[in-house]
């Protein structure tokens, strides 16, 4: 290996190791020293610095001065650190705010850290175009990391503080004392009534809407207003949803009264768009050829569409409900206001009577945090409303990729 | 004979029905939440775009919100836009098939996870460690809000963005890499290029999520009606739309209602327009390069 | 083919099992033999209802108390419209709503003192007592820090409740304030509590129900929130609970009222923290 390539790997090796120094403190709130900052990027700036002096030494070209250009730039943030005061205050720029220079100290590591790793690819492939396309590969492999960073953070968290609260009794009894106390039947109940409610509803709906979008016409401005209809009703706030529920399910259907109806109703509408979706997707890969077969056979279209049509696109159909489902499972604003009592005991009791669901559970006791004894309740309905929704989610998605490949 | 063409007219009218209920619904959410919103419209007026609100006054000014859903939604997207790009061509250029086919549903998983989860998390251990962090006055903020939105908009973002990539026909990514060109150097001066509609619409929608994200915001943004001081202070507290009804909803009657239904109008009317502006742009891209298909 | 209609079978099978579910749900519809009570309003009255209606529930098969929030106002709107049969609100009954329901009936089940709270770095550094005109300059914006008041060096972090909540209102009136200048406005009383609890140099105010460790109460103008003193009419923000039905209860509603009332309902309160009305 050439001594450029050993620089270069030296400058990599240090600047991710300081990147993730950075990342560390930023991450436990460390205190960081200031040597620690001047150090790390003194060393950087040295690399740098040595990189493009035996660059220039050896080809002679502009590029070796950009290397010891950003090598004097690096070592001018560490300087300029020192002129951070402890706490950077910003209440007298009326912004209410009192940030440690450890913060700053830490995103300099963590951001100096990624910028010089990406920098030593240059030099690695001697400023060639590889240079170019291997540091940019290496930004986006970052963004992958970091896309799914949050996910890991968010199950690991719910999973370590939740999973100590499922029993047995959490499952199956009544909530006491507003949460404190008890289990969460009542509500796992109300969401698995309201969510099965909601997909009959929304079933006949969603396939009736894909099979004339995907089967009748095609084109045309009937075509274009209906999907236009779907787009926006699939981009509408759930919020929206829950004041449309309360002001025409609630108020002018079921006469100002709550109740599970009302909900599923909403929640139906929440989704159509999401089954409509799936199910002409479904149907739009069932090759024209086996229709035109049927249909020169004799059959009508309605025979081919349900004799031909339907079966094979069933597996992609019923993916979309559930993955329909598994949205309004955790869905918490449409039901708000169409749906949801607080309501100690008991089980959905018919469809006309409010009901009490997981989503909305969380929400009650996560206003009591804090001075109420119920956190690690919290977190338990966190934690079954994770598994009960990505369970859902997960076995569509399977249900999906295996029925993928069909033609 | 007849009576089977009959039947057959009959199953088509039957479909043509469910499919235009969908455009019913979209005009009967209109219609009353016009009719629920009509009431303040027609008492304050444009004093409903004013900037103060005090119900013991009778100023009901939604700019607070207004300002504070838009605010927190531009803050999202400088977290996702360029999180999400690096991600989506990461799936739909870079990845082999077999880790794509892991990656793709566990950002799909993301997507899945209920909003008020998030917002429970975004409350419980974020607000905390900003509120560490940066000593401010509580552990609401608007920087809370956009940094968790930020990660529930990054789904769509990648998702939309991989498969306005993924529609580029071959052909042209292979002249181009015969020409000589690095992958990489495609994938900036052709692929993006040629996806940039598809990749717009995705990051109207992720803005569009964001704005209309309701349990989350909620949670984290401290709801209170007035502006961030100084306009562009992300660690002041403040309001948007969608938290300003799942907070007053439940609380209120009278007059106060129909405001919040004036509110819910605007915001269905925002993320409407940005829907239909991202579905014209998305059927540009595959009208470009599925043609006359 | 034969494949094909395996399948179509299986389809059908899953349609069949949710359609007999539904069948099934709404065939409980039709049983009349539980009788619902809803009782929607004030969150502060909220933990009293939930609470009562937990065990009340429990001893009644036949009946099924549902409890909601919604806040003061909205609870009595609900009793003017007929959209529940118990309305809760932490403030008198105003006579232009009167008017609307002339034969409403009060039951006030529980008094309470509108606790200031503080979070507990304030308290621990010397501020557990204030006087009204002092809270007032706070939620005026007069005094901004809590040295001015006796405290640390710190800007104070006014923590109101939304201005729709009837706690809001009888603050504000026992106050004589009619804008505030605060930094955060809570759905609840427990959003409340929970704000001030979790941050380091806030106040608010909640009912007497929600003071705990991490928002302990403090003393205005010398007395503490506490049974002895709001029923001596010592401390100065103070006020009923009550729920209201639109004319004298009958069946299942008395029932519930009288539960409220009885020596067991007057326990629950006390345990939640409220002050009982008997017994």
């Amino acid at each position: 290996m050439s001594a450029r390539k050993l620089i270069a790997l030296w400058l990599f090796v240090v600047s991710v190791v300081v990147a993730l120094m950075g990342f560390w403190a930023m991450a436990t709130r460390a205190s960081v020293d200031y040597w620690v900052l001047t150090g790390s990027l003194g060393l950087i700036s040295i690399i740098c610095y040595v990189s493009g002096v035996h660059h220039y030494l050896t080809v002679k070209n502009k590029h070796g001065l950009h290397m010891i250009l950003y090598g004097a730039v690096v070592l001018m943030v560490a300087g300029l650190s020192i002129y951070i005061p402890k706490v950077v205050d910003l209440r007298p720029w009326e912004i209410y705010t009192r940030i440690p220079n450890d913060f700053f100290f830490s995103t300099f590591m963590l951001t100096i850290g990624i910028l010089s790793s990406y920098v030593s690819f240059r030099p690695f492939h001697n400023f060639t175009k590889e240079g170019a396309q291997s540091g940019a590969y290496y930004i986006i492999h970052l963004s992958i990391i970091f896309t799914l960073l949050p996910l890991f953070l968010i199950m690991f968290n719910i999973i370590s503080r939740g999973m100590g609260g499922i029993t047995w009794e959490f499952l199956t009894e009544d909530i006491v004392s507003m949460g404190e106390r008890g289990g969460v039947y009542p509500a796992i109940m109300g969401t698995l009534a309201m969510i099965t409610l909601t997909a009959i509803i929304v079933l006949p709906l969603g396939v009736g809407t894909a099979i004339y979008l995907a089967e009748y016409a095609r084109k045309g401005l009937a075509v274009r207003v209906i999907r236009t209809a779907v787009n926006i009703l699939q981009g509408t706030p759930s919020i929206v949803h829950g004041l449309f529920g309360y002001a025409f399910f609630v108020l002018i259907l079921f006469n100002g009264q709550k109740c599970l109806l009302a909900g599923a109703l909403t929640l139906a509408i929440l989704t159509l768009p999401i089954v409509t979706r799936s199910a002409e997707e479904a149907l739009n890969a069932v090759p024209g050829e086996l229709r035109d077969a049927s249909l020169a056979l004799g059959a009508t279209k309605w025979q081919t569409i349900r004799k031909v049509v339907i079966p094979p696109s069933m597996p992609g159909i019923l993916t979309g409900t559930v993955l329909g489902i598994g949205r309004a499972a955790g869905e918490t604003a449409p039901i708000m206001f169409t749906a949801v009592y607080f309501s100690g005991t008991g089980t959905p009791s018919g469809l006309l009577r409010p009901i009490m669901a997981l989503p909305y559970h969380l929400l009650s006791l996560y206003r009591l945090v804090g001075y109420r004894d119920v956190e690690s309740q919290a977190w338990a309905t966190a934690l079954l409303l994770l598994i009960i929704v990505l369970g859902i989610n997960l076995s569509a998605i399977i249900v999906r990729e295996k029925y993928r490949q069909r033609f | 004979m007849v009576s089977r063409r009959v039947k057959d007219k009959l199953v088509h009218l039957t479909f043509f029905g469910i499919a235009a209920l969908s455009v019913v619904i979209i005009s009967f959410i209109f219609i009353f939440l016009f009719i629920r919103a009509y009431p303040a419209i027609d008492m304050f007026g444009t004093d409903l775009l004013g900037s103060e609100w005090n119900v013991s006054r009778s100023k009901f000014g939604l700019l607070p919100a207004m300002y504070g859903s838009v605010f927190v939604a531009v803050g999202a997207l400088v977290v996702a836009v360029p999180l999400g790009l690096g991600a989506a061509i990461y799936l739909s250029e870079i990845a082999p098939e077999r880790v794509r086919m892991i990656l793709k549903p566990l950002i799909e998983l993301l997507a899945g996870i209920p909003s008020i989860v998030y917002g429970f998390i975004g409350a419980i251990l974020l607000g905390r460690y900003l509120y560490d962090t940066f000593g401010m006055r509580g552990v609401n903020s608007f920087l809370a809000a956009m940094l968790v939105l930020g990660i529930m908009a990054l789904p769509i973002i990648v998702s939309m963005s991989d498969d306005a990539m993924k529609a580029v026909p071959k052909d042209l990514k292979d002249a181009s890499l015969a020409l000589g060109a690095t992958r990489w150097q495609t994938i900036r001066k052709v692929t993006i290029p040629a996806a940039i509609s598809g990749i717009t619409s995705a990051v109207i929608m992720g803005m569009g999520r964001a704005i209309g994200e309701t349990m989350a915001v909620m949670l984290i943004i401290g709801s209170v009606m007035k502006m961030p001081v100084p306009f562009f202070n992300v660690f002041d507290t403040g309001n948007t739309l969608t938290a300003l009804i799942a907070v007053q909803m439940g609380e209120s009657h009278g007059i106060i209602i129909n405001v919040l239904f004036t509110a819910g109008i605007m915001l269905f009317t925002i993320v409407a327009v940005m829907s239909v502006i991202s579905d014209i742009l998305q059927t540009r891209t595959t009208e470009k390069f599925e043609g006359k298909r | 083919m034969k494949m094909q209609t395996k399948k179509q079978g299986f389809v059908f099978g899953i349609l069949g099992l949710l359609l007999i579910s539904a069948v099934f749900m709404s065939g409980c519809t039709d049983n009349d033999d539980v009788q619902e009570v809803s009782v929607v309003g004030s969150s502060t009255n909220l933990p009293i209802a939930q609470m009562a209606a937990e065990e009340f529930n429990r001893e009644h098969k036949n009946i099924r108390v549902s409890v909601a929030g919604g806040g003061s106002g909205y609870g009595i709107n609900a009793i003017i419209e007929g959209t529940a049969d118990i309305g809760m609100a932490s403030r008198d009954i105003r006579p232009a709503e009167i008017e609307k329901v002339p034969n409403v009936v009060e039951h006030t089940v529980a008094r309470d003192g509108l606790a200031v709270v503080v979070s507990k770095t304030v308290y621990d550094a010397g501020v557990t007592a204030l006087t009204t005109d002092q809270v007032r300059d706070i939620y005026s914006g007069a005094i901004t820090n809590w040295k001015d008041v006796g405290g640390p060096d710190e800007d104070i972090y006014v923590v109101e409740r939304a201005d729709t909540s009837g706690t809001y209102g009888t603050f504000m009136e026992l106050l004589g304030l009619d804008e505030t200048a605060a930094h955060s406005t809570q759905l609840e009383n427990s959003d409340v509590a929970r704000t001030v609890s979790t941050a380091d140099y806030a106040i608010g105010y909640v009912g007497m129900g929600y003071i705990g460790t991490n928002n302990p109460a403090i003393a205005l103008d010398g007395y503490m929130p506490t049974t002895a003193n709001v029923l001596a009419g010592n401390y100065p923000l103070q006020r009923g609970l009550h729920f209201y039905t639109d004319g004298q209860p009958t069946g299942a509603i008395k029932e519930f009222i009288d539960f409220l009332m009885s020596t067991r309902g007057q326990e629950i309160v006390a345990e939640i923290g409220f002050i009982p009305v008997s017994g």
